[in-house]
């Protein structure tokens, strides 16, 4: 099963590695990802794939990382079937997210 | 977290980077560190003479390590170690591992090689904070002095709230030397008041309406300091319970209510209530694999409700009916009161045959033969220390022995390696619980495997006269690795013979202790009078027999209602 998450990190020492490394030890694997800097901050775009693993739980279990600000799992629609297509739709999405036409669901810290 | 607030003061001269550090420790109240010194670290160690902090030289960076997550289990407060670079610091990686898989929270501060070293394979430079990444709950390289004050107050924050856990502070070498101004403005943190979850209404009809319910106690209660809460709830509803390995003490082991400990090493009558219940109320616990056994086939017909202070718990191994994540304390408020308004299910049939259950498979203390019965010796230990006893454990089947036997009444009076299985944990804890609370009776039970991983630290015991007592229990085995080959590799023993140990009585000596040795049962009562009122450290080396095994035993990919059972030795 392919997932993909946006993740915004705190622009701290160790964010990223931190959470790659998490993601990976929770039985996840990185098929794609990309990160730019933004407000102040860092936003990790990622496509993962796992078998038999949650990633609802996954993305709990991210959100609780303090370097980490917010967690989204983005639902792919039919024609986002690389994480290419994941990042050009969030590029698209990202500036007026109230008028953000996917489904997302936001983890609570 | 909320935004800090700087307190700032009018103290403009300079101090070093490593004064501010220590000013900031004890700004923070702490009064105790356990450290090693080395290169890299040194001008903390220069700063710590008479700073009103006290230091504990262990004589491993593990004991350090082990001897905070001691001190903060049984305190309650954050504990706080110290090594040097390079070997120092990879020795504290077992200690904050530990405390990681346990929830304890400490605080680690590690000297680093000059940032313009860093990088460069220098003398004793290692990556601790890579190093640590997947074993802390958060980690800092301090790179400017002037940051010391809001990185060791977010630390010591993060280390406590929520899910506690350690906290790592790489601290390089130029940073400790390097004048900063002199004023400590540490910031503060706004705690949000706790609130109930959404939910609890639904918990409460679920809990009324159940007619075989259980509550599933863990860790998770004593790290929330949620023991006057959980047995309120327990005593409330009148509902049995059992407790994990690191849940007990919740609610007394002897309470009427208690159905003892579940799991591989559990009793039967635990594991038999689990698997017959109808509602599952797991409170701070997360459904570990020594817990539930095979887990498809845990409690079966039971809906549960899941409460714990970390969301990523609920839901992970065991779908929950009700997730009730957040504050512990004000969850179980909320949900007593929320019951208390109800009309519940009439549960006198379940009461009385849980009551029938512990009963039946209450543990037998009449093991034939002269050799020591060491649950028998466990039990009375318990009994005579009081209620002012503390125990820390080491790992193996004395681990199991004492959850089994001793009556535990606080969860903060039970330390035991639950997550990592470390052994060599109980010497460096038990001395850590002893300078935490040192009106406590504390009482080390290691095994013979065990001791051997920290013995260096009888010789911390003797420098600072930290009255601890230690039971030695010693099969000339690792008795646990021994009953597992004896079960399920077709007795093939490897490398589990340590019949040429040491005189542990003579080397406990040489340290400083006194000592006695026993292996007769005719002399186990006079034995621990003698322990325990003995003053000053002192080990009981227990001989007992090499063929015992801890029952009963839940097979490993076995559901928890097959317990093996075997002869009591």
């Amino acid at each position: 099963m392919s997932v993909q998450f946006e993740i915004r990190l705190s622009l701290t020492e160790g964010a990223l590695l931190r959470t790659l490394g998490l993601i990976q030890r929770r039985g996840f694997s990185v098929d794609e990802m990309a990160l730019r800097n933004q407000q102040g901050g860092q936003l990790l775009s990622l496509s993962l794939e796992s078998e038999g693993r949650c990633p609802n739980i996954l993305a709990r279990q991210i959100s609780r990382l303090h370097d980490v600000e917010s967690v989204e799992r983005l639902e792919s629609e039919s024609w986002q079937t690389t994480m290419a297509d994941c990042v050009h739709a969030l590029g698209k999405l990202l500036p007026v997210r109230e008028q953000n036409s996917g489904v997302a669901i936001e983890m609570g810290r | 977290m909320s935004m800090p607030e700087l307190q700032a003061q009018s103290d403009t001269a300079t101090i070093s980077g490593a004064r501010l550090l220590v000013r900031c420790l004890r700004e923070l109240k702490v009064d105790t560190i356990f450290g090693y010194p080395g290169g890299a670290i040194m001008p903390v160690y220069d700063a710590l003479p008479n700073s009103g902090i006290r230091h504990i030289l262990t004589r491993h960076e593990q004991g350090a390590a082990l001897a905070a997550d001691g001190y903060a289990r049984a305190s309650g407060r954050v504990g706080v170690c110290l090594a040097t670079s390079g070997p120092g610091a990879t020795n504290l990686v077992t200690g904050l591992a530990n405390s990681m898989l346990d929830s304890v929270p400490v605080v680690a501060i590690t000297g680093q090689v000059a940032t313009s070293l860093m990088g460069t394979d220098a003398f004793q430079e290692v990556d601790m904070f890579g190093i640590t990444l997947p074993i802390v709950k958060h980690s800092y390289i301090v790179r400017d002095a002037a940051d010391i004050p809001r990185v060791l107050a977010e630390a010591f924050h993060l280390a406590a709230e929520g899910r506690p856990g350690p906290v790592l502070v790489d601290l390089p070498k130029d940073i400790t030397v390097a004048q900063v101004n002199a004023s400590v403005s540490l910031p503060t943190f706004n705690t949000p008041e706790p609130k109930p979850s959404p939910g609890i209404e639904l918990a409460a009809e679920m809990m009324a309406a159940a007619r075989r319910p259980l509550f599933y106690l863990g860790g998770g209660i004593e790290m929330a300091f949620a023991e006057d809460a959980a047995r309120a709830l327990v005593e409330a509803t009148g509902f049995p319970c059992v407790m994990t390995l690191k849940g007990l003490g919740a609610v007394p082991t002897d309470h009427p209510n208690s159905v003892g400990m579940l799991g591989m090493h559990g009793n039967q009558a635990a594991n038999l209530a689990v698997q017959e219940c109808d509602l599952l109320i797991v409170t701070g616990a997360r459904f570990d694999d020594r817990a539930t056994g095979k887990l498809d086939e845990f409690a079966p017909g039971a809906r549960v409700i899941h409460l714990d202070a970390d969301a990523a718990e609920i839901s992970k191994l065991r779908h929950a009916d009700v997730a009730l994540a957040g504050d512990l304390i004000a969850n179980l408020n909320a949900l007593k009161q929320a019951f208390c308004a109800m009309q519940p299910s009439p549960i006198e049939r379940w009461r009385s045959h849980t009551g029938e259950l512990r009963e039946k498979h209450a543990w037998r203390y009449d093991a034939p033969g002269e050799t020591i019965y060491a649950p028998a010796l466990l039990r009375d230990l318990a009994e005579q220390a009081g209620d002012d006893l503390l125990l820390a454990c080491d790992v193996g089947q004395h681990q199991m022995w004492v959850a089994q036997h001793c009556r535990i009444r606080h969860p903060r009076r039970h330390l035991t390696s639950g997550g990592l299985g470390t052994m060599g944990y109980g010497l460096p804890a038990g001395l850590g619980a002893k300078l935490a609370c040192p009106d406590n009776t504390v009482v080390v039970v290691s095994g013979d495997g065990s001791i051997m991983m920290n013995i260096q630290e009888l010789a911390t015991l003797k420098r600072y006269q930290i009255d601890v007592r230690i039971v030695l229990l010693d099969n000339a085995s690792l008795g646990m690795v021994r009953q597992w080959q004896e079960l399920f590799f077709d007795g093939n023993y490897s490398e589990i013979d340590l019949s040429d140990n040491p005189d542990f009585a003579e080397l406990a000596r040489v340290f400083g202790l006194q000592a006695r040795t026993i292996d007769r049962r005719d002399q186990v009562g006079g034995a621990l009078d003698w322990l325990l009122t003995s003053t000053g450290p002192s080990l009981l080396h227990v001989r007992i027999d090499p063929q015992a095994n801890v029952w009963p035993l839940v097979p490993p990919g076995k559901n928890n209602a097959n317990m093996m059972e075997g002869e009591q030795r």
